[in-house]
């Protein structure tokens, strides 16, 4: 079964089919998937910046991290539902769109990016927490988390257009 | 007042034209649009959560607004040179659009809202915000999602 065939089974589903036509159920899970960015992007950037050494430089920074990681998971839950849900009710339009695979990769590679930190610069926080600019690891890590979910978000955004 | 001759005036500008005319414009304006919008809303919500209580009390209010302020003030400029572009390449659909003008109303309410009460609450000495802290991010909060839902709503009404 192709991954093609497999979006046209799971979007002629009841519940898929429902949502797809539904007036106003689609709106509201598309404006929650919207609207969700800001809870979920925000404190991933407050974090990514201080990285960065460019904001809360004189804060440490683990209590950056955890002022402002706990509201991510409320963010990831809100994006991941909703997102799943708009998948599965479009399945065949989103695998069609060169722009939502690109998506699906770099959501990926965001993921990938966040795993090596923890794994490995975040074990010696507490040797740099103190330091305004972190090491460069740390800084990678900052900078490839913006810019890497900047482009999840223009990807989201253009998998509506054929261009 | 009849703001229908403006509106036909705004279409017709050689901007409307020029974003109409060139395909890729308006996705990629509209995309700075919502990256600005995350930012604006992601930045005013670091600091709503932390008035109503919902997220850890490490850091005091006012010192995310210090951070902050300078990002949430070039994002909000931002939307608005994006949304201006975007209403100008199709004016008079904005006109007949039911969400268009409650967006605008509810925007300059946030917008007032957030440089006069909003400000006095996050940048207050108590760390947690004034005793009227909850009321004060909940309004501005319903005000700005109220925007971004509007926002929304006018590609679906």
């Amino acid at each position: 079964m192709s991954i093609l065939h497999f979006c046209q089974v799971i979007q002629q589903m009841r519940f898929a089919t429902a949502l797809r036509e539904s007036t106003l159920m689609f709106p509201i899970l598309e404006g929650t998937h919207l609207l969700g960015l800001a809870l979920m992007m925000a404190p991933v950037a407050m974090l990514d910046m201080r990285l960065l050494g460019i904001l809360w430089k004189d804060e440490p920074a683990t209590k950056i991290r955890n002022q402002f990681l706990p509201i991510t998971f409320a963010g990831f839950a809100v994006m991941i539902t909703t997102g799943l849900l708009l998948f599965w009710s479009e399945a065949v339009k989103c695998w069609s769109s060169k722009y939502f695979r690109f998506k699906l990769i770099l959501l990926v590679l965001a993921g990938l990016n966040a795993l090596l930190f923890h794994s490995t610069v975040d074990r010696k926080i507490k040797l740099w927490e103190n330091h305004p600019v972190p090491p460069s690891r740390a800084r990678f890590a900052g900078a490839m988390s913006l810019a890497l979910w900047t482009l999840i978000i223009a990807t989201g955004r253009y998998t509506a257009y054929n261009l | 007042m009849n703001l229908l001759p403006f509106f036909k005036w705004c279409d017709q500008s050689w901007m409307g034209e020029a974003i109409r005319s060139v395909t890729w414009a308006f996705p990629l304006i509209e995309t700075i649009h919502i990256l600005a919008m995350t930012v604006l809303l992601g930045g005013i919500l670091m600091m709503d959560l932390r008035l109503l209580g919902a997220a850890e009390r490490l850091l005091p209010v006012s010192k995310i607004q210090k951070q902050l302020t300078r990002y949430i003030d070039v994002s909000l400029v931002l939307i608005i040179v994006t949304g201006v572009l975007l209403f100008s390449s199709e004016a008079v659909k904005a006109y007949d659009n039911a969400a268009f003008f409650p967006k605008m109303y509810l925007l300059a309410a946030a917008v007032i809202y957030h440089y006069t009460v909003h400000r006095r609450a996050v940048t207050a000495d108590n760390p947690s915000g004034p005793r009227w802290a909850r009321p004060a991010a909940a309004l501005s909060l319903a005000l700005w999602f109220g925007v971004g839902i509007c926002g929304r709503a006018i590609g679906f009404v």
